[in-house]
């Protein structure tokens, strides 16, 4: 396969005809030698899936490509742009695969559910704890009540309990990636600021914990 | 015994418990990380997306991509989502040095 440069590449892409057809066929094959590596955490090569999964994301990867050539500015090598874009397609799909089944609003409903009467009543504290601990986790949960939305704790849950991806989250919320990540930003600088209005810092509860 | 997860889950819902538990108290101090590192100004997951490709070429051509980009550096410690990407697209540049 012959090495290009950036301008090579997006020249070839350009053309029409041979010239085209082999720059294409050529990162055709670019995108699937790193699809192994980008997915190694994912899926196997040896799994049944992984062939037509990564076939069916380099034909993306390239449709993708093509649309948004004009955007490509040149700070970094060409084909790893490309191979950012076939990140992008193959674990959106994979997360959303992964998490299809779970529905956010059962996470929630299934904490109420989960709670036999009598542990309710039980508050006997654990040898580990003092009160000065049972104070701050009071105190920092009377702040997150009167500064974070519902919408906000929902997401936190999802996201740092149950360790579900942003992306699926926001797309169960019908919000965009980008979207609920500002939002979580809000929450955790509306925390921050209302902390510091208490006279407390993060740094302050760590060190009560450790 | 109820499990962590769900001590967490009704600690941040708000729901009435005084003594100290193992979930809540894990719950509590990933936030409060979370919240240390929270900056004013941070970038959202589009705007480090735009830069990821430069930013791991640097990674990957030994350059200090902290100090150069250090509010993409800060996202992707905050955001598992951009991580994930960030760490899967160096495993394909130290894999394949030659590409291209």
């Amino acid at each position: 396969m012959k090495k290009r440069s950036n301008e090579e590449w997006l020249n070839e892409l350009r053309a029409r005809g041979p010239e085209q057809e082999d720059a294409l066929a050529n990162l055709h094959a670019i995108i699937l030698r790193g699809l192994p590596f980008a997915l190694s955490k994912w899926l196997s090569p040896s799994d049944p899936h992984f062939t037509p999964f990564t076939e069916e994301v380099a034909q993306d990867t390239l449709l993708r490509v093509l649309d948004k050539m004009d955007t490509f500015e040149g700070r970094s090598q060409f084909t790893t742009w490309v191979h950012k874009i076939a990140v992008r397609i193959a674990l959106t799909e994979l997360r959303r695969l992964r998490w299809k089944d779970v529905s956010l609003d059962n996470m929630i409903d299934s904490e109420e559910s989960y709670l036999p009467p009598h542990l309710m009543a039980d508050s006997t504290p654990g040898p580990e704890s003092s009160t000065e601990q049972s104070d701050l986790l009071a105190h920092v949960q009377r702040l997150i009540s009167e500064e974070l939305t519902d919408k906000q704790r929902q997401a936190m849950i999802a996201i740092n309990i149950e360790g579900m991806p942003i992306e699926e989250v926001a797309r169960k919320m019908n919000m965009k990636r980008n979207a609920l990540y500002k939002l979580m930003h809000d929450a955790r600088l509306r925390l921050k600021r209302r902390m510091a209005l208490e006279g407390m810092t993060p740094e302050d509860v760590l060190s009560a914990f450790e | 015994m109820i499990d962590l997860i769900e001590r967490a889950k009704r600690w941040l819902l708000g729901k009435p418990e005084s003594e100290i538990e193992a979930g809540s108290t894990k719950m509590l101090k990933k936030l409060m990380k979370a919240v240390e590192q929270t900056q004013e100004v941070e970038y959202d997951c589009a705007e480090v997306y735009d830069l990821l490709d430069q930013y791991v070429d640097m990674v990957n051509s030994k350059k200090d991509a902290t100090q150069l980009m250090p509010l993409v550096r800060h996202h992707l410690d905050m955001c598992p989502d951009c991580r994930e990407e960030y760490e899967a697209l160096m495993n394909v540049l130290e894999n394949q040095p030659a590409a291209g």
